[in-house]
């Protein structure tokens, strides 16, 4: 039954149908991937120990993990810190909730920066997860632990948080797909807040398609999260144009890039142009200020976010001779460095002598950059991009220097700042062997007709294939024929004629 | 533990990593602001996505009666913002 953690989801719904093995099977195997590869790797921090009946819906045995800083009831959440330790989720955050209506299941929750803080889940105060292409190197992060668990086959799925590219650079470091929707499409509701106005959970898979069946049913309108936007789900069924648009690709800076994925980056281009799409470069000229507002606004928004944190309400309580004494000692113990870096650094950025000219200023260079996107997209469909500067780097190289650590965002975070939708797609090996991926953006709410996009990527790069043969997974996975299982009415769809 | 008060933050109750390099004077934000600066345009000060959720004034907000502060100012996001942890019966 090992064979069956090389499936995905739809393969999952589709086994599952016909009969070809039960939930429990399923929950079985996954289980025996995990206990004999992460004790190396370190995705997950708990596992769910038993399989709890399923609803009926079209996600009806599709495991999907969690990362520590969604709740999901009953199970343990702690941020991977260790001011929330033994701390146990009260109630199910939205996605879970739906994910359960629908039938799905989480098989566990996975490790994380501390509080989404970090790109290479080394800041997990719970032990760091590594990357299962190569255990000497990081998976990225701040979802590390996700993106592990579905490029090692323990998961077909996962959620993580993408704050400023917690999920798609990740996602890229591990050969997989990462999705960060617009900004509100999925309710946070039962997110643990990092920063409010950024923050957006995303989605890891190994094709485009299960990503797409798990988006379909776990977003839409939250009445319990005020950002959740009202915009119904537009599934893209519109049939592709005779006369294809322009992509807009962008230009890369003149430093700061890995030459490989400098050198790689027209190979993926040309993948669309044998698509059939013209191309033209465009540059976003504030690009370059994006990480300043992100750094910025990000700290100040968790300096707020994490006040909540104090030894009172729950988690971990430092003794101490009095009320002030335990705030300071919880908070200062509890709280690991880069987290305690950034809430110091938001604090002095909305103190009274600094806040118009330091959080009021990233906010207006927040609406140039935005002003810029939107304009870009009232002309182009989609923008082709990197995801990352670099390919996956080694444990410790970067941790005692915070400054390069967040430039690993540098082509994410201005998609962020502008709520715009985002898919980090992979691509190819380099010289090392490591995976190099690059990514797509749409306008708002384009979210669908960006994964169709994807879709069709993926019959062309093959990324899943790639990741079965990595694991050795490819000769024997179950090779049940995937129905199509994206229309809720079960009307079949056929995606890609 | 004298020595030790002094070097905790009135605002935040935290104790400053040793030898911090972002934290040194805070010159790293420093630094990104004056990148901030050189861009002249002015525009709104208005959120583009966000409705309703921007952090307060660490005078208004990171005090420690800070959370229900938060959420008496914030209507709109109570329910967002109190979906973190809420208090448990132990």
């Amino acid at each position: 039954m090992t064979s069956l953690c090389s499936l995905n989801a739809r393969e999952i719904v589709s086994g599952l149908r016909k009969g070809l093995f039960s939930p429990q099977e399923l929950f079985h195997s996954l289980g025996e991937r995990t206990a004999s590869l992460d004790g190396e790797i370190g995705a997950f921090l708990s596992r769910n120990k038993e399989l709890a009946p399923l609803a009926e819906g079209p996600l009806k045995g599709v495991p999907v993990a969690m990362k520590d800083n969604i709740l999901a009831h009953g199970m343990p959440l702690t941020c991977a810190s260790k001011i929330l330790e033994n701390y146990v989720a009260p109630y199910d955050a939205t996605v879970v909730a739906r994910l359960k209506q629908n039938g799905g299941w989480v098989p566990g929750k996975t490790n994380m920066d501390e509080f989404a803080m970090g790109s290479s889940t080394e800041n997990s105060a719970l032990g760091v997860t590594r990357n299962p292409w190569d255990l000497s190197r990081v998976p990225g992060g701040s979802s590390g632990g996700s993106a592990a668990a579905v490029a090692s086959f323990q998961t077909p799925l996962a959620l993580g948080s993408d704050t400023g590219g917690s999920v798609r650079q990740p996602a890229t470091f591990c050969g997989l797909y990462g999705f960060k929707p617009t900004y509100g499409r999925i309710s946070r509701y039962g997110l643990v807040a990092f920063a409010s106005s950024l923050d957006q959970i995303g989605l890891f898979g190994r094709n485009p398609e299960d990503i797409s069946l798990l988006f379909e049913n776990i977003a839409g309108y939250d009445p319990l999260d005020s950002t959740s936007l009202r915009e119904p789900l537009r599934p893209d069924r519109d049939e592709t144009p005779k006369n294809l648009p322009a992509l807009a690709y962008l230009a890369l800076p003149d430093e700061g890039v890995d030459p490989e994925i400098r050198e790689t980056y027209p190979r993926f281009l040309k993948v669309f142009q044998e698509m059939g799409y013209p191309l033209e470069e465009v540059r976003v000229s504030h690009w370059e200020y994006a990480l300043y507002v992100y750094y910025v606004i990000a700290s100040s928004e968790a300096s707020s976010n994490l006040a909540r944190f104090d030894g009172i309400r729950y988690g971990f309580r430092s003794p101490a001779p009095s009320v002030e004494a335990l705030y300071d000692e919880t908070r200062t113990k509890g709280f690991g460095p880069e987290v305690r870096r950034r809430i110091l650094l938001g604090t002095f950025s909305l103190g009274a002598g600094q806040y118009d000219e330091y959080y009021g200023k990233a906010f207006q260079v927040r609406n140039l950059i935005a002003a810029e996107l939107r304009d870009l997209f009232s002309k182009y469909p989609f923008l082709l991009l990197p995801s990352t500067p670099d390919t996956a780097f080694t444990l410790g190289s970067k941790s005692h220097d915070p400054v390069k650590m967040y430039y690993s965002d540098f082509f994410t975070i201005p998609l962020s700042l502008a709520g715009y939708p985002a898919l980090s797609l992979p691509f190819c090996l380099s010289v090392q062997g490591l995976p190099i991926g690059f990514q797509i953006a749409a306008p708002y709410l384009n979210d669908e007709r960006m994964l169709r996009l994807a879709s069709r990527y993926e019959g062309i790069v093959g990324g899943e294939e790639t990741l079965k043969k990595r694991f050795n997974l490819g000769d024997e996975a179950f090779t049940a024929p995937p129905e199509s299982v994206h229309n809720k009415d079960n009307q079949s769809e056929e995606v890609f004629p | 533990m004298r020595e030790q008060e002094k070097r905790v933050c009135r605002l935040c109750r935290l104790t400053p990593n040793e030898g911090d390099p972002v934290l040194d004077d805070f010159s790293q934000i420093v630094e990104w602001v004056k990148h901030l600066q050189r861009v002249q345009e002015s525009t709104d000060y208005v959120p583009v996505v966000l409705k309703g959720v921007t952090p307060l004034r660490p005078d208004e907000a990171t005090s420690f009666s800070g959370v229900s502060e938060i959420r008496n100012a914030m209507p709109e996001s109570r329910e967002n913002l109190c979906a973190v942890p809420r208090v448990v019966k132990r």
